[in-house]
């Protein structure tokens, strides 16, 4: 998936502004506050709506000149409670299929395998509007996957679940990704969802791209920051640190954050554990969390 | 046991082509309508003027030779007069008809968000309008061709030779002409309604409103200010100018039909114009 200066606006609003970006097969996540423009772009992949400036293109094709062929080989979640009304799920999700171009017979066998699939088997043949809000929010995935898309779309899928069945939701989207080869876009703003399903992320804020890239990069990427867990004297070590020209904070019981200076390497930290006599048990590079990033990420723009 | 260990395999089937994407669509339209034994019931009624025309028709022809007079007494004698007047006289049952099958059309999709679904598949707006006018032309059609066709039918199988239809070679092109007119223009009408809101019950009552209002219109000009060309803003008197034309009858009202047919067709290209506005998958507010 690929996107140059792209520009939407609603009215006089700007709601995308110069979004660029090249996006890696797998699970991808799009994130942002509410009102960042995730759900403009989803439609705009989708062909629903026509940017003002630029061009998106989708597994290989520009969404302007053959939206069908795109939606062919997508699935597509939308944020919104949506059915079509007087269904039983199966019916539904085969009528799906069907609208894809699947004949009926395939439809419908995919519709109970996708039924299955999602955890709605035994709820199958119940009316749609029946469904409790976690159970609509899985059929909704079930009607975009009935087709075997190359790429699914979600646009924010654990809205109003339970823990638990969120938890589920997420699983199964990684499922697909790391096992089934599917791309999937993920539009959140729930970071923890991001992160957990998602290897690469693109943060969208105010309309604007304000980072991208691996979620391991992303999360390494202050280099001079470790965590080091000692045995010994905290203080002595806190001292020997900073006549390298390094800090440190506690985090835990044995817990130090340590952030060295320019150009030192982890050296300065063993350095500093032999003057101060104190036993080094673990080091790792300090891995922000997803938020941390996205907060970093809005603050530098 | 997680959800996803019950697995997933990949579709390889060929798609269907485009061109027949509407068809799903149609079939899901029509279907939910023969379940429903009141508006099997109401087809029922719907085909019970043209059983009666039909015992007329036999009956003329049977007594013709002892009862000469049959033919002039009232009877369904098929000409093109009756048919017309059978078409006129239906238009109550069509208009009824109309609201059944199409004021919940769009209004139910509308009411569960169910567009953003239809549009996110590989369909073009205009795929999801065809599916639903054909889901309702199908049903009107089935009303108001089928009847007349069948007495023009049954009155062709009871005449011993081919006299019958070498009078009237046309007719079977107006009965088709004539009810393909009403069906489309009753189904435009019905989905333009059903897509400005989002209850089937507000569709069904705004339909009939609009008819009810559109005569009532025509009646009160007609009484302000005289002459027929208030007449051009019904829908009806329009459809049966169409119908006087096709009938090679007189016009009702004293007005060109080719004049009611292009106000009819203005206001079905509005009817359009608003139902391709309205069928969006997603709807921006600025």
């Amino acid at each position: 998936m690929a996107v140059s200066g792209l520009r939407a606006r609603y009215g006089k609003r700007t709601v995308l502004e110069d979004v660029s970006f090249t996006l890696p097969a797998g699970a991808v996540g799009l994130l942002g506050p509410n009102g960042a423009g995730k759900s403009t772009l989803l439609r705009i992949l989708l062909g629903f709506l026509t940017p003002d400036a630029g061009e998106a293109r989708v597994l290989g094709r520009r969404v302007q000149d053959d939206p069908l062929a795109i939606r062919q080989m997508i699935g597509f979640v939308p944020e919104v409670d949506c059915h079509i009304p007087s269904m039983s799920a199966v019916s539904y999700v085969a009528y799906c299929g069907e609208l894809c171009g699947m004949n009926a017979r395939d439809a419908l066998q995919r519709a109970h395998e996708m039924l299955h699939f999602v955890g709605l088997g035994e709820a199958r043949y119940r009316s749609i509007e029946e469904y409790s809000t976690g159970m609509k929010q899985r059929i909704k995935i079930a009607q975009a996957l009935v087709h075997d898309p190359k790429l699914l779309l979600l646009d924010e899928p654990t809205n109003g679940m339970d823990p638990h069945g969120r938890r589920e939701v997420l699983d199964l989207i990684r499922d697909l990704s790391r096992k089934k080869g599917m791309h999937v876009l993920l539009s959140s703003h729930l970071l923890p969802d991001v992160e957990y399903a998602c290897s690469w992320v693109l943060m969208l804020h105010q309309g604007k791209v304000v980072g991208q890239g691996s979620l391991e990069d992303l999360a390494l990427r202050r280099g001079n920051h470790f965590s080091v867990r000692i045995r010994g004297d905290r203080d002595a070590f806190g001292r020997a640190l900073g006549a390298d020209g390094g800090s440190m904070t506690v985090a835990g019981e044995d817990l130090l954050q340590v952030t060295l200076g320019d150009g030192l390497g982890t050296a300065a930290i063993f350095r500093a554990a032999v003057a101060a006599g104190v036993q080094v048990r673990g080091l790792e590079p300090t891995r922000d969390s997803l938020e941390e990033i996205f907060a970093r990420a809005v603050e530098s723009h | 046991m997680p959800i996803f260990d019950l697995s997933y395999r990949h579709w390889h089937g060929t798609p269907t082509p485009r061109s027949r994407r509407f068809l799903p669509i149609a079939a899901a339209g029509i279907g939910p309508l023969l379940r429903r034994r009141a508006f099997i019931f109401w087809l029922v009624i719907c085909w019970v003027p043209a059983l009666v025309c039909g015992v007329m028709i036999y009956l003329i022809v049977n007594l013709a030779q002892t009862q000469p007079n049959l033919g002039s007494s009232g009877l369904f004698d098929a000409t093109e007069d009756r048919f017309f007047q059978f078409f006129v006289g239906m238009f109550f049952l069509y208009l009824l008809t109309s609201v059944f099958a199409g004021a919940g059309l769009i209004a139910n999709d509308r009411r569960t968000n169910a567009l953003q679904i239809y549009l996110s598949k590989p369909l073009r707006p205009w795929d999801y309008l065809l599916g639903k006018a054909s889901a309702v032309a199908a049903t009107l059609g089935f009303v108001t061709i089928a009847p007349p066709l069948a007495l023009f039918l049954l009155r062709a199988g009871l005449d011993r030779g081919t006299t019958y239809v070498r009078a009237h070679p046309l007719l079977p092109f107006s009965i088709i002409a004539g009810g393909g007119l009403i069906t489309i223009t009753l189904t435009i009408l019905s989905l333009t309604v059903s897509s400005l809101t989002k209850s089937s019950r507000t569709a069904g009552v705004a339909l009939v409103m609009f008819y009810v209002f559109a005569s009532a219109l025509h009646g009160m000009l007609g009484i302000l200010f005289g002459g027929s060309l208030p007449s051009v803003l019904s829908p009806l008197a329009n459809l049966q100018q169409g119908l006087c034309l096709l009938f090679g009858r007189e016009p009702t009202y004293d007005v060109s039909p080719l004049v009611s047919l292009a106000a009819l067709l203005l206001m079905l290209a509005i009817c359009v114009r608003v139902l391709w506005k309205r069928v969006r998958p997603v709807e921006v507010v600025v």
